[in-house]
């Protein structure tokens, strides 16, 4: 039970005082806890289970450096994983800016429009502008609060208000589609 | 949370997470986390402890120079100058026969020797020592290679082109303001209250544009800019965009280097042009 209050972004004081073992114990804790839904959800959103299984790991790695700072774990590993997707993102999205140089016998308008009835959930935050998508991806599909948002991304509640909103209103029309 | 009744979004988003399907959390995973973290930590060292070396010798190299450097009255005359400079070496011949050579460049000589913005910086120094003098400035100013062992250099120095500019705007820093350009002008506060950003820190400053970053896990950094008097977040970095796209938008020179190197072709019709990567 107490698991879950810290998990949700409670800050420890004991933890911070605690060891490189404990440290270690406590984040193993979080592994137990978080790991597995957190590569899944990673998986959802690149596609590849194994990229998301490295994804997941590296944030682990960086919680590990990082514990004794860290208040809010959950929150804290998928902003870690959202900010690497979303890089994953911007190196596809070059490379196939690259690719479609070359392949260009499909407009990419078809390519959407075949998708159009089944819209993923990387098709629909990558639908997006940059500064929507973690905001987003962090409050709607990682189920994070507004304000584990804001901290977690160094923003004022309002921002992370204001991006939400926008997202909407440019999401919900494409959402309408394809119900 | 806010209210969701009515959110479209909500319902979407829901409905995916409830389909994300749980990977394995095994323990040899769980070893390979704790490996790699311990790794990286170690090596955060090496860099660390290399880096302290570095300003350890310089700050040694600095206070050696300044000891030994009599400090002389000001004095405009390059003859007094060519006085002072035996005094301060302990290496004998050579820094003598570069005495002749710095008399015989005029006092003009001090202006273009001085770049930019060392200018401004020692007014009563920089006429004591005119064009690079041997030991003096070697010294005082710690540039890259050797400190404690001037000698050869100098004559050619004075009779040739003023020395790189890099080089001594950088090491001149320390002693007056001036020389760092890439964070002042652009006020964290201001971008912070206009971008809604918490935390930010300048890390490039070019006039109207700065390359941004916040606390937070992950790349956070972005570009900025300010456009009648208030800040806006211009792109994320790393960016898609190409060079010649930011350049068009008004992105300064010294922060194109941030942006893709791509070739332009001018055919497409929303006058921005075919990207391609060049590599």
């Amino acid at each position: 039970m107490t698991t879950i209050d810290w998990m949700q972004g409670a800050p420890l004081v004991s933890r911070v005082n605690s060891g490189p073992v404990s440290a270690e114990a406590e984040v193993h804790a979080v592994y137990a806890a978080e790991y597995a839904q957190l590569a899944g959800w990673a998986a959802r959103l690149v596609g590849d289970p194994d990229l998301a299984h490295d994804l997941a790991t590296e944030a682990f790695v960086r919680l590990l450096r990082h514990w004794p700072k860290v208040t809010g774990p959950r929150a804290w590993l998928y902003t870690c994983v959202g900010n690497q997707v979303k890089d994953h993102w911007r190196k596809r999205e070059r490379e196939s800016r690259a690719y479609r140089r070359f392949a260009s016998s499909t407009p990419p308008e078809a390519q959407v429009a075949e998708h159009a009835t089944t819209l993923s959930v990387q098709d629909a935050v990558q639908s997006l502008p940059d500064r929507l998508r973690l905001p987003v991806l962090l409050h709607y599909f990682a189920d994070l609060s507004v304000a584990q948002v804001a901290t977690s991304l160094g923003l004022s509640d309002g921002a992370v208000k204001r991006y939400l909103f926008d997202a909407r209103a440019l999401l919900a029309p494409r959402l309408e589609d394809v119900r | 949370m806010t209210d969701h009744d009515n959110d479209p979004l909500r319902a979407y988003f829901d409905r995916e997470r409830d389909q994300v399907e749980p990977l394995p959390a095994d323990d040899e995973r769980w070893g390979e986390i704790t490996r790699r973290a311990g790794r990286r930590s170690r090596r955060v060292w090496v860099p660390a402890a290399s880096v302290a070396a570095a300003a350890l010798l310089v700050g040694a190299a600095v206070t050696t120079g300044i000891r030994q450097q009599p400090l002389p009255p000001a004095t405009s005359d390059s003859v007094t100058m060519s006085v002072q400079t035996p005094v301060s070496t302990d290496q004998p011949a050579p820094t003598v026969t570069t005495v002749p050579t710095v008399t015989t460049m005029p006092p003009v000589t001090t202006v273009p020797e001085s770049p930019p913005a060392s200018t401004t910086r020692r007014p009563a120094i920089s006429s004591t020592v005119p064009p690079m003098p041997p030991a003096t400035s070697s010294r005082s100013a710690a540039p890259p290679p050797a400190p404690g062992s001037p000698t050869t250099t100098t004559p050619r120095r004075t009779s040739t082109a003023p020395p790189p500019p890099p080089a001594s705007t950088s090491v001149r820093t320390p002693p007056t303001t001036r020389t760092s350009p890439t964070t002042t002008g652009c006020d964290a506060t201001a971008i912070t209250n206009d971008t809604g950003r918490v935390g930010i820190t300048v890390d490039v400053c070019v006039g109207d544009w700065a390359l941004v970053s916040t606390p937070g896990p992950g790349d956070t950094s972005e570009f900025v800019h300010r456009s009648s008097g208030h800040w806006t977040v211009f792109d994320g970095q790393p960016s898609t965009r190409c060079q010649s796209e930011a350049k068009a938008e008004g992105v300064p020179k010294q922060l194109l280097p941030y942006f893709r190197a791509c070739s332009t072709t001018p055919s497409a019709a929303d006058g921005r042009g075919e990207t391609a990567l060049l590599s």
